[in-house]
């Protein structure tokens, strides 16, 4: 028997749950193997420690400290700058604004908002033709841009 | 004093009938926080807001059930939301440089043996301990309440709220679980 068996066997062999032959084989394995041998007696240790403690003694002023607690804690209450910048809102609010502006950037990035291009080279100007703004971000000259009127004129004559 | 009449009285803020409640049952509620917890300070700062939510919520009390079974469940569940904002702060922590307060916190707990102390039994117990931190946190509970705290199965059943028959399972489970992270942690070890 390997030790990779006997470590899986070994809850049951605790608990005497195996059959009388493999139990006897677990335990001849621990015997004779230093290093499972340890491992068992380390479980068997923190199990045997499962159980009822003498637990915490009585504590002295316990409810002195209390009663001081509650007093701190009324008086915190009473003090609404306190509650305003305790560590438990500010720290949330900080989060959450640098969240929302950091969305609201993008979104004002990502609609080209007039705010953004005000200060361009193009400005927004009504009587500016657009198609002319075009060609000539283009590098196209008038003549290059033909009217709808001369294109159909066109296309007639060819027809 | 008859526990009704001093619940009664707890509610009308009776000081006297409150510092003679706590002194009744403060050991109790510190245990049971402290195996959950697993840290004096915490089970004693857990154990404070226990009574502080009793004094403020005792009309709730339907008197239903034993004043320690209400008792034992207000402390689990203090105890395992403090286990949760535990975890939680850590995923702030990063937040605690800018404040610059409270960085002694982050600072690991000594776990290591006091002087004088057994070494083997001391890290059988972190062991243990590390072990039943790692059980789904139902199984963790009913270990705890019926190993350490001695309770029986209808007394964990009502301070959970599931059935006896549950618990059995829950109990189960985490025995066999228990041991295989045990072996696991002796085997790394």
């Amino acid at each position: 028997m390997d030790c990779k068996r006997v470590k899986k066997l070994l809850p049951d062999f605790l608990e005497l749950n195996l059959t009388e032959d493999l139990q006897q084989k677990v335990k001849t394995h621990i015997d004779s193997c230093e290093y499972c041998t340890k491992i068992y007696w380390n479980l068997k240790q923190s199990l045997d420690l499962l159980k009822p403690t003498a637990g915490i003694a009585e504590q002295a002023f316990y409810y002195e400290r209390l009663k001081q607690k509650m007093e701190n804690r009324l008086e915190s209450k009473n003090s609404l700058l306190s509650v305003i910048f305790s560590k438990k809102l500010v720290q949330p609010v900080i989060y959450l604004s640098s969240i929302i502006l950091a969305v609201y950037i993008g979104i004002l990035i990502g609609s080209n908002n007039p705010s953004f291009t005000q200060y361009s080279e193009i400005e927004a100007d009504e009587n500016i033709n657009p198609i002319e703004t075009f060609a000539e971000y283009s590098y196209l000259n008038d003549y290059e841009i033909e009217t709808i009127e001369n294109l159909i004129t066109e296309s007639d004559d060819d027809n | 004093m008859n526990e009704k009449i001093l619940l009664e009285k707890i509610a009308s803020k009776d000081e006297q009938a409150f510092q003679f409640f706590v002194e009744k049952y403060h050991q109790m509620v510190l245990n049971i926080c402290n195996n959950i917890l697993n840290n004096f300070d915490d089970a004693m700062d857990i154990s404070q807001e226990v009574f502080i939510k009793i004094y403020e919520s005792i009309e709730s009390f339907r008197g239903e059930s034993k004043i320690t079974t209400w008792l034992y469940r207000i402390s689990v569940n203090k105890s395992l939301n403090h286990l949760r904002s535990k975890k939680r702060q850590k995923w702030f922590s990063g937040m605690d440089i800018i404040f610059n307060s409270d960085n002694d916190k982050n600072i690991p707990e000594d776990v290591s043996p006091k002087p004088g102390e057994n070494i083997e039994i001391e890290e059988n117990k972190k062991a243990l301990h590390l072990a039943l931190n790692k059980l789904p946190k139902k199984q963790n509970i009913a270990l705890t309440l019926n190993n350490f705290e001695g309770l029986t199965y209808k007394e964990i059943a009502e301070i959970m709220e599931i059935s006896v028959t549950e618990v059995g399972v829950l109990i189960n489970r985490g025995k066999k679980k228990l041991k295989t992270l045990l072996i696991d942690y002796f085997k790394n070890n």
